[in-house]
């Protein structure tokens, strides 16, 4: 509870003992004027004024009047009970939706917290697992095309040798050196320098 | 002494060169025995002819120089400096694909001493896989230039030549 509610209360009660005390001081001053107008009745006359039968009829007016007044300081009462009721209800209404709209805003970014905390680790778990992806895709890449290299290698060295082969089965006997004297000639003029260098060494 | 000599283009070998050397100095033998006879017996003129092989036939013909007892100085000098020859002359050693005829090894010999050294030798070896071209080796470094080499040099173009083909 705080201190706007205990204030409130505080409030309430305070009105409640003034309407209390506020009828007891009506009804104490009706009693207190009807005894008073007893005793002026009984000064003023000094004899035998009124008979008894208008004694009995001022006394039952008398009464009558009193129970009026005590229905309109009841009714008065009840109004104003109705309007500080109405008025704490109210209030009361007003504070609770107050308060309401306090928590609810504090739930809603409380929740708008563990949205974006959530969003942002799937965010984070989404970027890790991405990444990872990436780095298997590129290791396997990698593993596939040295693998690839690989096997292009074996595969020309075999060729490489298929072909020599064939190729010097095919001319074992029959190499016309004759015929490759202009590219041997050709071939030795291109590194002519060089072999003149090392021989001169 | 020691004169400038011409080798003939059929001696292209430095084991060559030893063979005619020996065969020199027993020629140079025989013409001194020969000159010792005339100079006893008071000839004028050789009464025999030595017998000499093509090669030595080839080198003094090159040379000038005959072989009788009057070009004995000559032959000596002529020993002198064949032997020094030997022991002095570059060489290079040549492999080809196939055994080469004498007229092949001339023209490589005749490249050799015109555009490397006048007085190279070289000698030959035969390995038939390299399928064609030569390899030219000069003390420790050599020259590639066979077929086979290049075959495998450029053996991406197999690869290509063989996928075109597919």
């Amino acid at each position: 509870m705080d201190s706007f509610q205990l204030t409130v209360l505080i409030g309430l009660f305070t009105l409640v003992i003034v309407n209390v005390a506020y009828i007891l001081w009506a009804l104490g001053g009706k009693l207190h004027h009807k005894s008073s107008s007893k005793r002026y009745n009984v000064h003023v006359d000094g004899a035998k004024v009124f008979s008894r039968h208008e004694m009995t009829e001022v006394g039952q007016k008398a009464e009558a009047d009193l129970a009026a007044a005590a229905a309109q300081s009841s009714d008065d009462f009840h109004a104003m009970l109705d309007a500080t009721m109405t008025e704490l209800n109210t209030k009361a209404k007003d504070m609770i939706t107050q308060t309401l709209s306090k928590e609810f805003e504090a739930y809603h970014n409380s929740l708008a917290k563990v949205r974006t905390q959530t969003l942002k680790e799937f965010t984070d778990i989404k970027k890790a697992s991405d990444e990872q992806k990436k780095n298997l895709q590129d290791e396997f890449e990698a593993k596939v095309t040295a693998q690839e290299a690989l096997r292009l290698d074996q595969f020309n060295q075999r060729l490489d040798d298929i072909v020599s082969s064939y190729i010097v089965e095919s001319l074992e006997h029959n190499v016309d050196l004759g015929a490759q004297m202009k590219y041997i000639i050709a071939s030795l003029e291109s590194r002519k320098e060089d072999i003149k260098k090392d021989v001169l060494a | 002494m020691s004169m400038k000599v011409k080798i003939p283009l059929e001696i292209s070998s430095s084991d060559q060169l030893g063979e005619l050397t020996w065969e020199l100095e027993q020629k140079i033998a025989e013409v001194r025995r020969l000159a010792i006879q005339n100079t006893v017996l008071g000839r004028e003129k050789d009464v025999v002819s030595f017998d000499l092989s093509p090669s030595l036939q080839s080198v003094l013909d090159t040379n000038n120089v005959t072989c009788d007892t009057a070009s004995l100085e000559a032959l000596e000098g002529l020993l002198g400096t064949l032997k020094a020859l030997r022991d002095t002359a570059p060489e290079v050693h040549l492999t080809l694909a196939a055994f080469p005829t004498l007229a092949i090894r001339r023209q490589l010999v005749e490249w050799l001493r015109k555009e490397i050294h006048p007085q190279v030798f070289c000698s030959f070896s035969v390995r038939s896989d390299l399928c064609g071209g030569l390899i030219i080796r000069t003390g420790a470094v050599q020259y590639d230039f066979s077929f086979r080499s290049r075959l495998i040099n450029n053996k991406h173009r197999i690869s290509e030549i063989y996928s075109d083909a597919k």
